[in-house]
């Protein structure tokens, strides 16, 4: 079997066990499990930096950006590598529970695909890194605000309800919570503004005229406004707390729509994000027609 | 040589007694040489709170009950028979299990209280200064410490708030990641809400503290005090726009904030989060204000809901310290026999090796026929035997330490031996 397969497995039973123990954490209230998740997603990046460069060696020549199945792993990396730095700039192990079940699943649909179905994209050229790239980024950073948004108003409700034994005193301020996604949707935001322009720029000069009307740039374009208006309500309206939060769901589900939307319509200028295996992605997310 | 207690604290003496024996006010350093000078212990600590005075010391008298008696009683001027109906005392194991209990805050009058793990590392540390800490008393403190740290990180025995001010302190960290970038609102000039203000100026909270109390120059008096502002009691509808944080607690027969008020405020305030401490019974905010969106409304009810909840989990995660506690004790206890058994097992080994190095000598010039391998298997078969011969001895003295009586079987084997003549023991302890 050859190493990359090996880290890549390990890096998905990591985030296995990451994820189950940010649970133990979560639930139980267990000081070691939380150790545990921290050391475990850690040691999850560090392993998944060396599956990555594995796969570079293996694949010399062609990039991993032009792998839709390389892209859900890139997303895992990032959501992993965000969580780990929330945990150790703020101590906030809570979003784990959310954000490293999802690293999980795209490592995990990540391993699905099978073997060689890297995709000739159409995007090409020195443009493609700074569009592929930023959109993952942005895409992880966007799980994670999401990550943030459930637990907010999955608080608020607690508090709400006077239910604040246990599993609230583990979970970080209101008020913390909703500066971290703040902080999160900005760089979602950042990246995703810098992946549509650079974007716009490859498939202007590849498709022509008429580019836009791609169903899923024409879906980040209505991602990137519900983020904007995320933005523009707390910087330049002054607004707080769960009025804002709805935003960030709704802006991840539109994102993640985006994401899939090639497969929903095949036809997109976009490649597949599952290769080959579309099906599988198509029978998770949205059917074949 | 047995580790030794004796004390009193809030369960069996009455406050006029355990203030004549704090140490508050005095030289903990004088008080410790005295108390050595005056108990012959080899080792000694005294920890004193607001609820407890307790000497622990390491000993080899007997009558150790009545020296302690003494000193304490001449401590408190008092006579040793009325103070004897207020002590307890424990010596060995159970002496140290109290002191693990007692780190992990299981014999606090709150239970679980963080307070008593600094006070027991004061108590080490004045007794390292006064020097009468020794190795025994340096690592049972230690022990303890480190226990007490760990029944607080792997246990919820810590958590949660067992007072209605420390209740709505803690629900205003879990609204607001710093409480010192917000502004509190005092609405009335009653005791808890009072205490409630304290509480959140003491964690932190805003620089500015807003008081509005029907009598002005209450309001005034309160704010000088809090280092806030007065505020007119009819434009308090016009600060719940600026604070974030409400406490209410005046003697009004009626509600005085209403949600037509609140619902203004919101307007204004664009999904900011108000927290509201209702702390005045009759009721100071409409029930109905607790179901407006980004409004948390916690009244007198709820919050003692919040510390009854706390204590009960203190109380259930009591069984799980205990048993964190029956483990860590293991290791010390473990310690303590090592330390009481390992010298003497080792002056036998020295013992035997001389006993052979001895018979060497003396027939070196019989043996020097012998080739230097045959003179080597001599020597070896000389160590096998005598080795052979102290090794009943070495399980003995491990297994009396295994069950705790290695204090008693020490004494008798260093008798057979002898080995109280060639050298002093290192002091050892019972645990």
């Amino acid at each position: 079997m050859k190493l990359e397969a090996i880290l890549f497995g390990l890096t998905l039973l990591l985030y296995f066990l990451s994820s189950v123990s940010y649970h133990t954490h979560l639930f139980a209230g267990s000081d070691r499990a939380r150790r545990a998740a921290t050391v475990l997603v850690a040691v999850g990046v560090l392993v998944h930096t060396g599956a990555i460069g594995a796969w570079c060696v293996n694949h010399r020549g062609s990039s991993m950006l032009r792998d839709p199945a390389m892209w859900f792993s890139l997303v895992a990396y990032f959501i992993a590598i965000l969580q780990v730095g929330m945990d150790w700039r703020r101590g906030w192990a809570s979003p784990g529970s959310l954000s490293l079940p999802l690293a999980f699943v795209a490592q995990f649909y990540a391993l699905l695909q099978t073997p060689g179905s890297a995709v000739q994209t159409p995007a090409g050229g020195r443009l493609l890194s700074p569009h592929v790239l930023p959109i993952l980024l942005g895409f992880a950073a966007f799980t994670l605000a999401f990550c943030l948004a459930v637990i907010y108003l999955v608080q608020s409700r607690m508090l709400k309800t006077k239910r604040i034994g246990g599993l609230f005193s583990r979970l970080p301020s209101l008020e913390s919570v909703s500066t971290g996604a703040h902080w999160l949707a900005t760089i979602g935001f950042s990246m995703l503004t810098l992946g549509i322009v650079t974007g716009s720029l490859v498939a202007h000069q590849t498709w022509g005229p008429g580019w836009y009307l791609d169903p899923r740039t024409l879906t980040a374009l209505v991602a990137w406004a519900i983020y904007a208006a995320y933005l523009g309500a707390i910087m330049l309206m002054g607004w707080r707390g769960r009025r804002t939060t709805y935003f960030l769901i709704v802006g991840y589900v539109v994102v993640l729509v985006a994401f899939f939307a090639s497969v929903a319509r095949p036809k997109s200028v976009h490649p597949p994000v599952a290769g080959v295996d579309a099906r599988l992605a198509g029978a998770l997310l949205v059917k074949h027609k | 040589m047995r580790i030794v207690l004796v004390g009193l604290s809030h369960k069996t003496a009455p406050v006029q007694l355990r203030e004549k024996l704090s140490l508050y006010g005095r030289s903990p350093a004088d008080t410790l040489q005295g108390l050595r000078s005056a108990t012959h212990l080899d080792e000694c600590a005294i920890l004193s709170t607001c609820n407890r005075t307790e000497i622990y010391g390491l000993t080899r008298e007997e009558d150790w009950q009545e020296q302690l008696l003494e000193f304490m009683a001449r401590q408190a001027h008092v006579s040793p028979g009325h103070l004897q109906d207020h002590l307890y005392s424990f010596e060995g194991t159970p002496a140290v299990r109290h002191l693990f209990r007692v780190s992990a805050g299981l014999d606090s009058m709150v239970v679980g209280e963080g307070q008593i793990l600094a006070q027991v590392k004061e108590t080490l540390q004045a007794a390292q200064d006064a020097d009468t800490a020794g190795t025994t008393i340096h690592t049972l403190f230690q022990h303890v410490i480190a226990s007490g740290k760990r029944a607080r990180t792997e246990t919820e025995i810590g958590r949660g708030a067992v007072s209605i001010s420390l209740a709505a302190v803690q629900l205003a960290k879990q609204i607001f990641q710093r409480l010192s970038n917000h502004v509190v609102l005092l609405v009335g000039a009653g005791e808890t809400g009072e205490q409630t203000a304290k509480m959140l100026l003491a964690d932190g909270a805003a620089p500015q503290i807003l008081v509005c109390n029907r009598t002005y120059e209450r309001a005034e008096a309160l704010a000088q005090q809090f280092g806030g502002a007065a505020l007119p009691y009819d434009r308090f509808p016009e600060a719940l726009v600026r604070a974030d944080i409400v406490i209410t607690s005046t003697g009004a027969p009626h509600a005085i904030v209403t949600v037509e008020q609140l619902r203004q405020a919101l307007r204004a305030r664009r999904g900011r989060p108000l927290f509201l401490i209702d702390i005045a019974v009759p009721r100071d905010v409409e029930p109905a204000a607790g179901d407006l969106e980004d409004v948390y409304l916690y009244n007198i009810d709820d919050l003692q809901a919040v510390v009854a909840e706390s204590l009960a989990g203190r109380q259930m995660e009591a069984g799980r310290v205990e048993e964190l506690i029956e483990e860590d004790l293991r290791k010390f206890q473990r310690w303590l026999r090592d330390r009481e058994v390992a010298p003497t097992i080792q002056q036998i080994q020295q013992w035997a090796s001389s006993v052979v190095d001895a018979e060497q000598a003396r027939l070196g010039v019989q043996l020097a026929h012998l080739s230097e391998r045959d003179r080597e298997k001599v020597e070896a078969a000389l160590r096998v035997v005598t080795n052979r011969l102290v090794l009943p001895t070495i399980l003995h003295l491990k297994e009396a330490a295994n069950s705790g009586n290695g204090y008693h079987e020490v004494e008798s084997v260093r008798r057979i031996y002898r080995l109280n003549q060639s050298d002093e023991a290192e002091p050892e302890a019972q645990g």
